[in-house]
This record gives structure tokens, sequence and C-alpha cells, in this order.
């Protein structure tokens, strides 16, 4: 841990050519797939298949190790599993001709098949979406990323509020950790007091680490003060994207729209 | 370079910070302000760029200090906060060096020229792309000196430069310091590094300013360094 914080480590350094691609082209790119899988109709298996398939192409363009970004899509969608599995057998009612019956471990469980495909829609669609954001996040610089936000319509305000949070986080993070030894460091006799009193010290704790965060906004500010800060942001002027750059992004676009038209129709048909 | 005449200051009506402040810098003069913790070192740093104002003048070159001039003054004193944590608010080196360009009005070109001198003048070029979290408290300290070095100021208003760092970081900040041109305001309470940068001293206490004088003078007066909280 270096003195000022835990270094946040989400982007991966590299040399790929989704290292060197434009940010946003890939923030744009990411929209486009983000905007793509939320409208594909649920059934849509094939046209998940074609979206895993570009996905995985772009993984390994991305010249990064495969179990990092596997796993930090894991995590991330590890709570939604745990969300959606259970609708599989809480949508089953014993008795109606629409459930299936499955033996497990002894247990016997029943399910509605529809629930599962339509679980298994949302799973696929998050995962791939999730993976792509995973991808883009770890090629691309944060700030860079930000700036590409706000070259797509991000207001300024919202993005230099992220662009703080983000570089003070793990500042806080670290001091909230300095805390927490020093009380454990202080923790060592043989009668721990009550759960009250343990849960008050905590709060005193939050508040101290609140008021610290308020004090160091302040001299934030300052520091911002005394550089020109006059309420106005100014950030730093972007070239604009060459004809080839604009034309990929309206191809992938497009490409999604045609893979959502296409899903649709096969659904109707 | 800075007149700062009757300069009165409080946080609270019944906790005043600045007492009746009078003091006159020289162009090229390097000055410690040096006294307890709570003497009014720092405030008085804030007062120099109007990020605090209190009752009584203070003037920057040509400039009087109020609200039309405070652009100009801002470009003409670059202030270096004692928590290099707290100054360094972006997240890489080079976009916090290039913070105050910006706002100057700069050519992407001459920001990124400019930023590069700066960041070679404290030995930090090879990290222009690092985040603050990645550097030593010594190279964040540095780094937050090239982030005020790049816009030119003329005058330093450091706030305890050499905080906290080891022998090695120290020594590099007060080489640095000794090699600037600019007129600086130091509030330290390292004695050494006033003794190797600074020609005057001036000893604050309880918000007043209690004497002015040469280092020589005011570092060889063992009894006022013992009644002012700088020596034990």
């Amino acid at each position: 841990m270096t003195p000022g914080g835990r270094q946040p480590d989400v982007y991966l350094p590299g040399q790929s050519l989704l290292h060197r691609t434009d940010a946003r082209v890939k923030a744009a790119l990411l929209i486009a797939c983000l905007l793509t899988l939320g409208l594909l109709p649920v059934r849509a298996w094939l046209m998940y298949l074609i979206m895993a398939g570009l996905t995985a192409i772009a993984l390994l363009l991305a010249e990064l190790p495969l179990v990092v970004l596997l796993r930090r899509a894991l995590i991330l969608e590890l709570p939604l599993l745990l969300v959606l599995i259970p609708q599989i057998f809480l949508n089953g009612e014993t008795g109606t001709a629409a459930n299936e019956s499955l033996r497990l471990l002894g247990w016997q469980l029943v399910f509605s098949p529809l629930a599962l495909q339509k679980v298994l829609g949302i799973l696929a669609r998050s995962a791939l979406s999730i993976q792509c954001a995973v991808l883009i996040t770890a090629t691309t610089r944060f700030e860079d990323l930000l700036g590409a936000l706000h070259a797509l319509g991000l207001p300024s305000m919202l993005m230099a509020i992220l662009a703080l949070m983000w570089r003070y986080l793990f500042v806080i993070m670290a001091e909230a950790q300095r805390m927490l030894q020093a009380r454990l460091a202080r923790s060592a006799g043989s009668s721990p007091p009550g759960l009250l009193w343990r849960a008050r010290v905590t709060g005193g704790m939050l508040g101290a680490l609140l008021l610290r965060s308020i004090q160091r906004s302040q001299r934030i500010f300052q520091a911002m003060q005394a550089r020109g800060y006059n309420g106005r942001l100014i950030l730093s002027r972007l070239d604009p994207l060459t004809n080839a750059q604009r034309l990929a992004v309206a191809a992938f676009a497009a490409g999604g729209a045609v893979l959502v038209l296409l899903a649709r129709w096969m659904a109707v048909g | 370079m800075i007149e700062i005449r009757n300069l009165s200051f409080a946080y609270a009506p019944e906790k005043p910070a600045l007492r009746d402040i009078t003091l006159r810098v020289s162009r090229g003069q390097k000055l410690a302000l040096v006294g307890p913790n709570g003497a009014g070192k720092t405030t008085l740093l804030l007062q120099l760029n109007g990020i605090l104002r209190g009752q009584g003048s203070l003037r920057v070159g040509e400039l009087e200090l109020k609200d039309d001039n405070l652009p100009a003054i801002r470009a003409q004193v670059g202030l270096l906060f004692q928590s290099p944590d707290d100054q360094m608010f972006s997240n890489s080196v080079f976009d916090d060096v290039a913070y105050g360009l910006r706002y100057q009005g700069l050519a992407d070109e001459q920001i990124a020229e400019r930023a590069a001198r700066a960041l070679e003048q404290v030995g930090m070029h090879g990290l222009a792309q690092s985040s603050p979290l990645q550097l030593s408290l010594g190279e964040k300290k540095r780094a937050a000196l090239a982030s005020v070095l790049c816009m030119q100021p003329e005058v330093l208003a450091l706030d305890e430069p050499s905080a906290g760092l080891d022998p090695r970081g120290r020594r590099g900040i007060i080489n640095l310091l000794q090699q600037l041109p600019q007129t600086m305001l130091i509030a330290t309470h390292d004695l050494d590094l006033v003794g190797e940068v600074c020609s005057q001293v001036a000893v604050m206490d309880a918000g007043r300013l209690v004497r002015v004088g040469s280092s020589a003078t005011i570092l060889s007066d063992y009894a006022l360094l013992t009644e002012h909280g700088l020596r034990a």
C-alpha cells in the first residue's frame, strides 16, 4: 500500500490494438454493444452466440491475461447470479402444467422452464455486457474514459465529480484502514466491551472519517482555487475523430441494429 | 514584491488567526515563516493569493489584492500546500501539472511543453503519466511543486515543503529550493532548511509577527526560538 492509498489497478497497461484505439471509439462501441444486448429478445440464443463470439475476439485482441478479465466479470456478475437463480424456482408452482421437476441431492426441485429461459437470457446479456465493460476499462485509462464519456455528452460537472471520486476514494479507504488499525492496536484486552459500546466507537470513527473528508474537500477546493479554478471547468481539448474511426463506430452500431432487427423478426416468425 | 500592511484575519470572531501583520518581502528574497503549530503561518500563506481574505492591505508586485486582480495574483503566486494529496487532485501527474495552465488559456502544445519542463526541473519527467497514488511522499511533493512551477509564478508560497520526508527526499527539496530564483515565503518547522535556503526569517506566534531578521541572527537566538516553541 502506498502512503496515499491503495493503487487502483483496473487499467492493465499494454500495447494491443484495443489499448491503442481512441477512448472515444471504445466508449462508443461499448455503448452500442450494451444497447444491442439490451434490445435483443430474451430467447435470441443465436444472437447471443454471435455477440459472445465478437466479445471473445475482442478479449483476444486485448492481449491481456484472460483469467483476470473473466474473473473480474464473474465478480461483478455474482450478485446478479445470486438474485436471478432463485427466480427459476420461486416462479415454479407445484401442480401446474408449465412446471418441471428435478431431483437433486435428494431434493425435489420444481421450476418453471419459462422462467429458466428468461433467467438464462438475462444472464447471457448481463454477462456479455459486464465482460465488454470490464474489457474496455482494462484497456483504457480512467481519465481517458472520462474524457471520452464527456466527448459523448457526459456533463462536465458530473465528469469532475467522478474524477475526484476516483482520485480520493482510495485515499479515504487508506484513511479508514489506518483508523481500523489504530483501533485494533488498542483492542488487546481479554474482556472486550459490549456490542453497543463497539457500535458507538464505530459510529464515531465513521463520523471522524466524514469530517476529515469534508476538511480534505475544503483543502482540495483551495488548491483548485490557487491554480485558477473559477467555477468553470476547463478540460483538455481532444483531436476530432478521423473518418475511419467514425466509420468503425457507425458500422458497429449498424451491425448491432441489424442483429436486433433480425432477432426480433425471427422471434415473431 | 510582497507588501502586507496591518493584516488581520479570524476564522471565527473569538478566534483570531492573524493579528495586525505587517511584512515586506523584496523581489528574489527567500523568507521563512517559523513558529509553533497554530501560529498562523498557513493562514498567512493562504492570504497571499486571496484564498482567505482578511482585513488590511496586501500587495503582490504592483497588484493590490482585490477581486478584480485575483486571477493575475493567482498566476503570480504559486501556492504549495502542506499535504500533496490535497494539492494533487487529478488522476495523473501530467493532468495535475497541466491543471493551472489550462486556466491560463494556453494552447495544448504550450501546456505539454511547460509541464514537461516543470517535471524535468523537479526530476519527475519519467512519471508524467503515473497516478499520484503510485508516488512516494517525496515524489508527490516534487510533483506538487512542478504543478506550481509550471505556472511560472514570481512568488512561491510553500507550506512545510520538507515535512514528512526522509533525509534523501528532504535534501532533494532543499537543493531544489536553493536553485529556484523566485521570491519565496516558506512556512516551516525545519530550521536546517531555513538556514540553507532562506536569507530572512519571520517568527510568528499566536497570529502575531514576533520578529523579523536575518536567518543567522534569528537562528542563533536560542532564547527566542525556545520561547516560541522552535527549540525544546
